[in-house]
């Protein structure tokens, strides 16, 4: 059989979508090998090499970032150089240790590794990192810093520690501060996550980092850097135990409020006169966090939610709530928020049996309360509520130990039973009465506080509602069936489970982007 | 007729650069015929003609060609069989019979699955024996092959093709992936030096 083709074809001049389906059927090593061949390939073979990008690294993970996949490395674009410790005494389980306080064993060669996959990998767009002296004691840290200009998402934490008397020599704090600013600075261009968190020195006695206040004196964001013209045009925020933020902000304007989608304030005090100010140019806030940041009262909080552009997600970490404050909120913020937590809704943190009506809260899909789910029998839900969490304290959850799942069905069969009396009464006269479904899929109910060294502490408890009709017409049968993190995350995959902000977006100071908050559970069981 | 009627499809062809005769195109050339073969009487012609680009005719059952969504598509489309060649103007007479050749044996397949992201697609190594030894050409071939399947729309055989290269690649050095296939090295040298910091730095 004759062929008549007059020209032999190359590889890399055949169709697209056919050069995909080729490449689909390929691993990592061929993709690598295919996109050292010629440029058109390797502008094919990126989405397939950079389809996992996120590496970590930490106490076990120098050895364990290089076993798990060694020749993925090279194409790192997320690096997460957090140090990694035991979440119990199993030695099984280990979790990301965001909120590390001090010097750490591994710290030495988690800088070490940064820097030398930094240096190697110029190219990435997403870095955390724990910037400690040991970090810019190494000899080209800050070279290697500068040559990072296409960062868009930056989380470091700056950890304040007692040096050793032989460590003296590191310490050269404003210098190494200067450095990450100017880091930043000169991602003006890409940059559009920014996250920082600053801890003082550790309490040997205490490893949760909020009772290590940073000490006062610390001013971050060094004023001399020239802001002007690289102004950062962030969507994201969020800012940990920053004092004299104010002082910081109106003395740099380091970035512009006008871009930003999510802010957040944690453990940030006297920052209420620069968030009044600041609300008019916040044009495009979606995402609000405050966390032990403003003095406000619920009720005062309102001039400040007026001010605002209608929210989405609203975190409040303030105190003397209750109806009556509430619902002198701005109209058109509670038609607009979906996602409400407030971790000290009641004043003495004592569960009390207010009645707190989200009947005319149109939009709120998830309500997160400090109250016992029990004494949430007396809440009026929202018409679409489907995700209801309760921070519960031991006394209660000892007494729930006994009969939970009854427990929880009531709590589904109460409030999906209220729901429906809801609807009947907003019915019109003459209009057929709706025979409606609970709305209500999930309670989360757990203690979420800080830190992962307490067993069991932080692993909350996940009812799902099936629902059949009743006998009466209208009403429902509830039954609660536990499941695990895992598939809540497979429902919800956006939400966020554990961390010390217990916000429904991130954790606060080690913010990882928001699609990868996982529970600390199944992560490495 | 039907001679005039491919001459004139060929000439469309070529000159306003389409791929394939549109349905209207078929309808108004042949509409005799198929008036003829709407009656009782005509015969239920169970093969066809296709036309490959070096104006060669081959005769192919209906089924067989049907294969090809694109054949199956065009043909209810018209809603009557027809005896004029189907024009196939991407694909020559050697690469369309390697083609047909698939088709016959594959004529009583099962459809593939609907879904494209169904993990039978991405498994590369089973490819059944018959297909490995069909796929068993000149790359020229290979590739031809490959193209012919994704423009007549034939999956089955697009996926057997792709997985035969994929197969080829797996396990090569880039340079060995260039000398089997033809290709030019383009990158500058600044560029492959960047390549490199990158390898030396995984390879400490």
């Amino acid at each position: 059989m004759d062929i008549d083709i007059k020209t032999r074809r190359a590889l890399d001049t055949l169709p697209a979508e056919i050069l995909l389906l080729i490449f689909g059927e390929l691993g990592f090593e061929d993709h690598y090998s295919l996109s050292t061949t010629s440029i058109r390939l390797h502008q094919f073979t990126l989405q397939h090499l950079y389809r996992d990008p996120v590496f970590c690294s930490g106490e076990r993970g120098l050895v364990t970032v290089r076993d798990y996949n060694p020749s993925n490395l090279r194409f790192a674009r997320t690096l997460e150089l957090f140090p990694w410790r035991p979440a119990d005494h199993s030695g099984k389980i280990w979790v990301r240790f965001f909120d590390f306080t001090g010097i750490h064993p591994s710290d030495v060669g988690t800088s070490e590794f940064a820097v030398k996959l930094l240096r190697a990998h110029p190219y990435i767009t997403e870095l955390a990192v724990n910037f400690t002296k040991y970090f810019f004691a190494l000899p080209d840290s800050k070279p290697v810093l500068q040559n990072l200009k296409n960062i868009q998402k930056l989380s470091f934490s700056i950890t304040r520690v007692a040096l050793e008397d032989e460590d003296r020599s590191l310490d050269n704090e404003n210098g190494d501060i200067d450095a990450i600013w100017e880091f930043a600075a000169s991602n003006y261009a890409t940059l559009r996550s920014l996250c920082f968190a600053h801890y003082g020195p550790p309490d040997p006695e205490d490893d949760r980092n909020t009772q290590n206040p940073c000490p006062e004196d610390i001013l971050i964001v060094p004023p001399h850097i020239k802001w002007s013209g690289r102004r950062l045009q962030l969507h994201e925020l969020k800012i940990k135990s920053v004092p004299r933020f104010t002082e910081v902000f109106l003395s740099t304007r380091f970035f512009n409020p006008q871009t930003l989608r999510t802010l957040s304030f944690a453990w940030t005090p006297n920052i209420d006169g620069m968030l009044q100010n600041m609300a008019k140019e916040l044009v495009n806030l979606k995402s609000l966090q405050l966390i032990e940041s403003v003095q406000l009262y619920i009720d005062t909080l309102s001039p400040l939610l007026g001010q605002l552009p209608p929210l989405d997600i609203l975190h409040l970490g303030v105190v003397a709530a209750d109806n009556d404050r509430l619902s002198r909120w701005p109209e058109f913020q509670k038609k607009s928020i979906r996602v409400l937590w407030l971790d000290s809704l009641l004043s003495n943190g004592r569960p009390k049996l207010h009645v707190f009506d989200f009947t005319e809260w149109q939009n709120l899909e998830e309500l997160a309360v400090y109250s016992t789910l029990r004494s949430l029998r007396q809440l009026k839900p929202s018409p679409r509520l489907k995700i209801l969490r309760g921070f519960r304290n031991h006394m209660t959850r000892d007494s729930l130990q006994r009969r939970p799942q009854e427990y929880y069905s009531k709590t589904f069969e109460a409030l999906g039973n209220r729901q429906a009396r809801i609807r009947a009464a907003t019915t019109k006269a003459g209009e057929e009465s709706l025979s409606c479904t609970p709305q209500l899929e999930v309670l989360v109910d757990g203690h979420l506080w800080y830190g992962g060294n307490m067993d069991g502490v932080d692993k909350p408890e996940i009812y799902r509602a099936t629902y059949t009709p009743g006998k009466r017409k209208g009403k429902f049968d509830a039954s609660a069936q536990q499941i695990s993190t895992k598939e809540f995350f497979k429902l919800y995959p956006n939400n966020c489970m554990f961390g010390e902000a217990r916000g429904p977006w991130a954790w606060v100071g080690r913010p990882f982007p928001e699609d990868r908050n996982m529970g600390y559970f199944d992560l490495f069981v | 007729m039907g001679l005039s009627a491919s001459r004139q499809i060929e000439t469309t062809a070529i000159s306003g650069h389409l791929a394939f005769p549109t349905t209207a195109q078929l309808h108004h050339i042949n509409l005799p015929v198929f008036r003829q073969l709407s009656t009782p009487t005509a015969v239920n012609m169970t093969n066809m003609k296709l036309l490959s680009s070096d104006n060669v005719e081959i005769s192919v059952e209906k089924d067989v060609a049907e294969r090809s969504v694109l054949i199956k598509n065009m043909l209810e489309d018209v809603g009557e069989t027809m005896d004029a060649p189907i024009p196939i103007p991407n694909v020559n007479e050697a690469v369309l019979r390697k083609v047909i050749e698939w088709c016959e044996h594959h004529r009583n397949d099962p459809p593939p699955p609907a879904d494209d992201d169904s993990d039978s697609r991405k498994k590369s190594t089973d490819i059944e024996e018959w297909d490995q030894k069909f796929m068993q050409v000149d790359q020229e071939m290979l590739f031809e092959i490959i193209l012919a399947a994704n423009y007549l729309d034939i999956k089955p055989l697009l996926d057997v093709g792709c997985k035969t290269v994929a197969n080829m690649i797996k396990g090569k050095s880039p340079e060995e992936i260039r000398k089997t296939f033809n290709i030019q090295n383009d990158f500058t040298p600044e560029e492959e030096d960047q390549i490199r910091r990158e390898n030396e730095w995984a390879e400490e």
